[in-house]
């Protein structure tokens, strides 16, 4: 089982991780791109210590897509096997047609079930009585309902993990695709030649365009005034009480589920750690 | 204006279908929800980006009448199959598209690109429309989407008018759609992994099935989350040190619009302009295609640009009886 780590250009640890590989760029913001110097500094130093090497890159506009395009380009000769995760499907495309680097498929795009309120339909808690009004006025009890074994399923699995999407996106050059360790656990199939990296601590729960979306942003001032790039907690209210998710810059994170106990027999090759807060409760 | 806009509106029934039309909607789209589904996969948003079963048609019946309805008219329907769907489901999705095919549907609105490759290799008769879910952002992806048999893409909302411009010159001569009203999430849709069913909020009506039982027990209904409490986005949060905040959303009374800017969004290519709002009344949908198609008319026209956009916010005003507020715009012209 390969092993990587993120590696935050904007915040370089002090010493170079003892990992398989490493995953740096930005899953969520193109505006959060390293320049191409620093991507390069980054491609070497891991290169020259035997590090595999994965550029992260999120859905991008065309004003950004050519340069990310020259990029790669600059990067693709300096590692070997150099990776290339992307959640923009012209990137993905573009570069299976030019074959420039491995490919993998962001979580943006394969887009899980992340929400950890699942749980609650695929490992139902006792349940207090509950009512409800309907607007005929009657009042009405509601009673839990356990899901079919059939959804539970589908919540835990995943539409890439389908053999003619992976068909699809194999002829594109395309080899493996990130998921996430959610709550509800993971179940896939994978097939031949196509695998997953999972990405053990945490969960992309949902993303912004601009982090004015995510911040009182004074009028006037561009959205990305907003951007945070310090991990901010956040607490959503729900029934359960006090859901805890974590703001990256543009994005919110959940808490990754416990190891999935089917993990050895999962097509997954690759675990993927975050060095980053966990979002307590 | 470069494009002459026509207008899609989303509907749940025939009917609302024939009304939509009559108030000058040129397209309408719907989402299918069959009971065998509902059986197995309760009724939230995997089957299309919508929850519940008023939100959606549920029988071919209704479909092929919506069908013969936009043919009657002239229009165009379209039949919302916008989610990604497991293996545990896509058998089920293509047979369904294959009838809708089959009855007169027009068009397919899809996010799924194993489907979108399905229909492209089985030469579809329908059009295909890629779904702003699949998020495209860019022209080579549209290029790429297009070769798979897309001829329309709907842009995702966080798209600016000018990044449309951008998109649109450069990418393959498809037609392009934007929303333009209603359901301004703040989140990217497609890229969203907070899931909708339908809540049953204590206290407050809402509209679900229910059953009676014998005398002396209260009616009752059932859900796989009788606790859920609302759309992520919807939900009160805070961070650590901050006050609560409460998002605001009233699609009714002062809705996210675009209407000011359907000349900008012309420019740019946009060939249909669309409601959100699946599920919501049907007179909320109709006030909006009225609201809709005088803003587009008024745009047509030769009168100065910013005239016409003062004459829009006035009707935005009589219409939802708000004024438009800065913070309710649909989109952002450019990234500053």
């Amino acid at each position: 089982m390969e092993t990587a780590v993120w590696w935050d250009w904007r915040k370089p640890p002090a010493a170079l991780p003892q990992v398989d590989r490493i995953y740096f760029g930005h899953e969520t913001c193109q505006e959060l791109l390293p320049p191409p110097d620093v991507a390069e500094r980054i491609c070497r130093l891991a290169t020259d210590v035997g590090l595999a090497v994965t550029l992260v890159v999120p859905f991008l506009t065309d004003m950004r897509f050519d340069g990310v395009m020259r990029l790669v380009e600059r990067l693709s000769v300096l590692a070997g096997g150099f990776e290339v995760v992307s959640s923009d499907w012209g990137l993905l495309a573009e570069l299976g047609s030019r074959r420039l680097a491995d490919l993998s498929v962001g979580r943006l795009l394969t887009a899980q079930h992340g929400d950890s309120r699942i749980a609650r339909i695929t490992s139902p808690p006792a349940a207090a009585p509950r009512y409800a009004v309907h607007l005929d006025g009657a009042l009405v009890e509601v009673e839990p309902r356990a899901a079919t074994p059939t959804l539970v399923e589908h919540y835990r699995s995943c539409w890439i993990d389908r053999p003619d999407v992976i068909e699809l996106l194999q002829q594109w050059g395309i080899s493996r695709a990130e998921m996430s360790n959610t709550i509800q656990g993971v179940s896939l199939q994978g097939s031949l030649g196509w695998s997953y990296s999972l990405h053990v601590d945490d969960v992309l729960v949902t993303v912004a365009r601009w982090c004015d979306a995510l911040a009182q942003v004074p009028r006037g001032e561009s959205a990305c005034a907003a951007c945070q790039s310090v991990e901010q907690r956040w607490q959503w209210h729900t029934a359960a009480g006090p859901l805890a998710l974590v703001r990256l810059d543009n994005a919110l994170f959940g808490c990754g589920g416990p190891r999935p106990e089917n993990l050895g027999d999962l097509p997954v090759d690759r675990l993927v750690k975050r060095r980053t807060a966990e979002p307590g409760g | 204006m470069t494009n002459v806009l026509k207008i899609a509106a989303p509907v749940s029934s025939a009917a609302e279908a024939e009304r939509a039309f009559c108030e000058g909607a040129d397209e309408v789209y719907f989402g299918l929800l069959l009971p065998e589904w509902v059986a197995t996969f309760d009724d939230a948003d995997l089957w299309t980006r919508r929850q519940g079963k008023p939100s959606h048609v549920c029988d071919f019946e209704e479909a092929a009448a919506i069908a013969r309805i936009a043919s009657a008219h002239g229009g165009l329907a379209s039949l919302a199959m916008n989610a990604r769907y497991s293996r545990l489901q896509i058998e089920s999705v293509l047979e369904a598209i294959q009838r809708w095919e089959a009855l007169g549907g027009q068009a397919v609105v899809v996010a799924d690109l194993g489907v979108l490759a399905a229909l492209g290799a089985r030469r579809t008769r329908l059009r295909c429309h890629v779904s702003l879910l699949a998020g495209v952002f860019n022209a080579r992806s549209a290029a790429a989407l297009r070769t798979l048999g897309a001829c329309r893409v709907i842009l995702p909302r966080e798209l600016t008018i000018c990044e449309m411009r951008q998109l649109t010159g450069a990418a393959p001569p498809v037609e392009y759609e934007a929303l333009v009203l209603n359901q301004r999430c703040p989140f990217i849709d497609g890229m969203c992994g907070f899931h909708h069913r339908q809540s049953l909020p204590q206290g407050i009506p809402a509209e679900f099935e229910y059953r009676h039982r014998e005398p002396g027990r209260l009616p009752v209904t059932s859900s796989c989350d009788p606790a859920y409490e609302g759309h992520g986005c919807r939900l009160p949060w805070r961070t650590a040190a901050g006050p609560v905040r409460l998002p605001r959303c009233d699609d009714y009374h002062q809705p996210h619009c675009a209407a000011c800017l359907l000349h900008e969004l012309g420019d740019a290519g946009i060939h249909v302009v669309k409601i959100a709002g699946r599920g919501y009344p049907g007179e909320v949908i109709q006030r909006a295609v009225r609201f809709l198609r005088t803003a587009a008319d008024w745009s047509c026209g030769d009168a100065p640009t910013e005239h016409v956009r003062t004459r829009i916010r006035q009707l935005y005003r009589d219409t939802f009886s708000s004024p438009c507020q800065p913070d309710r715009c649909y989109y952002r012209l450019d990234n500053s």
